[in-house]
């Protein structure tokens, strides 16, 4: 066999990135140079969970080479498999009671490490940690991500530990466990995580209980967190600010973790204008019943404190101590939120919290409520691109914490979305999937404006010779425009649903023909939701009678710009003519070259009995099957829970 | 405009500039050059290497610009190889380990992870023995340092 020539060393070291524990743990017996990088990649990133027989190895041979570590990920609780001297040995090479740490002794000189005593029996004396923390080791691992979870009676200790680690860029930690009296949370003091860790990127606070930094205790310290917020604001536009913007770009936190008593929730979000992802993680597994109000992370003013004089003259008015429980009175704070929403509709300014958000998840139990909405249009952030899902609620201690939300947060309403898809000029990804605009909504209600929009459709198709009549009557004051959405030539991907309530051809063409003014959609889906109680469907109806060739309309009769980008459409409505289907699925083939999926909104009568035969038999026909449209099915309304499912309905 | 690239054993190549711009070195040198019709030496890479290295970069000629992905894990998958990808790397060792030599020479990250990946694939679930079979290596360890390594990461044996 002819001689290889070897890899070099930093090539290994890039293939052992690839490999696992245990892999790695083969390759370190191949010679030693293999040993040297894959000892190194092997406690470079490791994950303690309990139980598991071999912890006590792994710690013992941790504590050698924490040198190495970057990554932890700790969820194994203190007091059984490990020690609180096992953490602070690893996390901080400190250990109580040896004055000068050797530390790092192992495996220079291959393989001669001496293993330091098991340490399952050391356990500190005092259980309650130095009140400024425990001291750094000379040799403390360069820790980059630390994963954390352990439950209640551990975090007073860890709490000790968690600010001497200023290396981390990213920190996730969960609360387990339980406790049923305030005075027994731990206490996480979000402020003191941004100034400890500067270089931190990713923050993950989620898990059960604990509570946010107590009001009271801030202001027995004596700041004024409105007026500290202001700092921030004045120091970002002035560049010399009390406290800068944190760089934070991703932030996973579960809501109910944090309390609105903490009006200083204010400045900190202030400060966390870098992030770009937030994930909202509501997986509630209990209730808080001593009265306190849930926070979320957008239950926040819409003007700035500095701008809404209406706090602002709160602040004057009362006593610092006093304001905490003017604002967790109901009735006031909301009227406090309808002021900021009617100032913002007049046009008054107000500046973005986020301005680089890119992408917000909303996971389970969650609906944006309008000032959410708003907060996130181009009122605030004028490049913001944001995708925003939400999932239906599913269990009752979801339900009533998403109702207590709502009693103070108003619901989002019709015109919350048209102002926000009129204003967000540069959104990528929309979906809005639990009801449908009815079509009065989407119409300028404004006269003159009417005109105006209405002639500016027109601008855009006179050239064309195809401009539709509704839209061109020059006289006609009461022609019905829609206004156009601020988001024409970024959008990607739409999903919505139109209630039209009538019948008239020209209602549905004017809904086609601004669906036509987006330059880059290549998804497009409507509205199919259906719950226990209601059921919403797009009444939108996609034949040439209705005006569906208005999709082509925005640039010409020779096709709109959208013929060369459309690629999906999903649950486009086919209830409403027996007859025609076959030729608008052979115009759609004609129309968009790049179309590769259509989905048909299923419907009962086309798939039980002979009628779903006969209105589904256009599937067959010979035209349509050879159509450049390579997917056309008609999708299940029910999901998965169809029984039986007809050979043309694809899942 | 086409760029000509010379192999170690002085062959050229006529490659799109679009093309020859997937590896780093080639565009940072294009860049300092500037409009110019001379060849670029890449005294590192034989002809045979040179070929396939250029198939890969044709076939993902059109790809995006990859960013580094900010991973939360040191510890990466490398299960994920795309089909194409796969096939093209079902070569003998020699020259996946050239492939390997060259991409990181020439700059090319999505190469250099796909040829580590396959790599990685290789070792996943064989004895030290065999993958010192598989890749022509020598043990150099005593009985003894064999055992205390065992010894000491013994945790790692079944994670």
């Amino acid at each position: 066999m002819r001689e290889l020539r070897p890899l070099p060393i930093e090539i290994l070291a890039l293939i052992f990135e690839y490999l696992p524990p245990r892999a790695l743990y083969q390759a370190m017996l191949v010679s030693r140079l293999w040993y040297v990088e894959a000892e190194a990649s092997l406690y470079t990133s490791i994950t303690l969970r309990s139980p598991h027989q071999s912890n006590d190895s792994l710690l013992r041979a941790l504590k050698t080479r924490k040198r190495y570590l970057r990554r932890l990920e700790w969820s194994s609780s203190i007091g059984r498999e490990v020690s609180e001297a096992d953490l602070l040995d690893i996390l901080l090479d400190y250990r109580p009671g040896e004055e000068t740490s050797g530390s790092t002794s192992s495996s220079d000189n291959l393989p001669s490490s001496t293993p330091v005593a098991t340490s399952n029996a050391q356990i500190l004396p005092s259980t309650s940690p130095p009140k400024t923390g425990y001291p750094l080791g000379p040799n403390p691992p360069a820790l980059r991500h630390l994963s954390y979870v352990g439950c209640n009676r551990s975090w007073q200790f860890f709490d000790s530990i968690l600010y001497r680690l200023t290396t981390l860029t990213s920190l996730d930690l969960c609360f387990s466990g339980s406790a049923y009296q305030v005075r027994d949370m731990y206490v996480f003091k979000m402020d003191k995580v941004l100034t400890a860790f500067p270089h931190l990127k990713h923050l993950g606070i989620t898990g059960t209980m604990f509570e946010y930094v107590p009001t009271t205790a801030r202001l027995d310290e004596g700041y004024n967190p409105i007026l500290d917020a202001n700092k921030v604001e004045a120091g970002a536009a002035t560049g010399h600010g009390v406290l800068d913007h944190h760089r934070l770009e991703s932030f996973t936190l579960n809501p109910v973790l944090m309390r609105r008593s903490a009006v200083d929730l204010f400045m900190c979000f202030r400060r966390l204008g870098s992030l770009t992802k937030i994930s909202i993680v509501s997986k509630i597994s209990c209730f808080n019943n001593d009265g306190g109000d849930h926070v979320l992370v957008f239950d926040l003013a819409i003007v700035p404190p500095d701008k809404d004089h209406h706090l602002t003259a709160l602040v004057s008015d009362v006593s610092l101590g006093e304001m905490p429980d003017l604002l967790t009175k109901k009735r006031l704070r909301r009227r406090l939120q309808d002021n900021e929403v009617d100032e913002l509709l007049e046009g008054r300014n107000a500046s973005p919290f986020f301005p680089q958000l890119r992408k917000l998840t909303l996971q389970q139990g969650h609906s944006l409520s309008a000032q959410d909405l708003i907060s996130l249009g181009e009122i605030y952030d004028k490049d913001a691109a944001v995708s925003a899902t939400t999932q239906q609620s599913s269990t009752w201690s979801d339900v009533l914490v998403e109702h207590q939300r709502l009693r103070k947060r108003r619901q989002i309403e019709n015109r919350d979305v048209m102002l926000f898809l009129q204003v967000c000029s540069s959104l990528r990804h929309f979906a809005l999937t639990k009801f449908c605009i009815p079509f009065e909504h989407l119409l300028v209600a404004d006269e003159d404006m009417s005109k105006q929009v209405s002639s500016g459709v027109n601008d855009d198709q006179g050239k064309s010779g195809t401009g539709n009549t509704e839209t061109s009557s020059h006289d006609d004051k009461t022609t019905p425009a829609i206004q156009p959405w601020a988001c024409e030539k970024t959008l990607e991907s739409l999903t919505i649903g139109f209630d039209i309530a009538t019948n008239r051809p020209e209602d549905h063409r004017l809904v086609w023909t601004h669906l036509g003014r987006f330059k880059k959609l290549r998804s497009l889906t409507f509205v199919r939701y259906h719950s226990f109680n209601s059921y919403h469907r797009s009444s939108l109806i996609p034949s040439l009678a209705f005006g569906v060739e208005g999709l082509l309309a925005a640039r010409g009769g020779g096709g709109g710009e959208m013929s060369e980008t459309l690629a999906e459409i999903r649950s486009l409505p086919s209830w409403w003519a027996e007859e025609g289907l076959r030729e608008m699925v052979l115009w759609f083939a004609k129309s968009f070259p790049k179309l590769s999926v259509l989905g048909l909104m299923y419907h009962w009568q086309y798939v039980e009995g002979t009628q779903g035969v006969v209105y589904a038999r256009f599937l067959e026909d010979e035209d349509v099957k050879r159509c450049p449209i390579g997917h056309v099915f008609f999708e299940s309304q029910y999901s998965d829970n169809l029984r039986i499912r007809p050979p043309f309905l694809c899942p | 405009m086409p760029v000509i690239l010379v192999s170690s054993d002085n062959q050229d190549f006529k490659v799109d500039k679009e093309v020859a711009e997937r590896s780093i070195l080639i565009k940072n040198m294009l860049e300092d050059v500037g409009e110019s019709d001379s060849p670029i030496p890449l005294p590192n890479v034989t002809a045979a290497v040179l070929t396939k290295v250029i198939e890969y970069c044709e076939h993902h000629r059109n790809d995006p610009v990859q960013v580094p992905e900010e991973t939360d894990d040191p510890r990466k998958r490398s299960n994920d190889i795309e089909e194409w990808d796969m096939k093209f790397m079902q070569v003998d060792q020699e020259m996946l380990f050239e492939i390997i030599l060259a991409a990181n020479y020439l700059d090319i990250k999505p190469l250099l992870d796909v040829g580590c990946k396959t790599v990685a694939n290789i070792i996943k679930g064989k004895t030290p023995e065999e993958i010192r079979k598989a890749f022509n290596i020598v043990n150099d360890f005593t009985p003894e340092e064999e055992a205390q390594i065992k010894k000491e990461n013994e945790w790692a044996e079944d994670r």
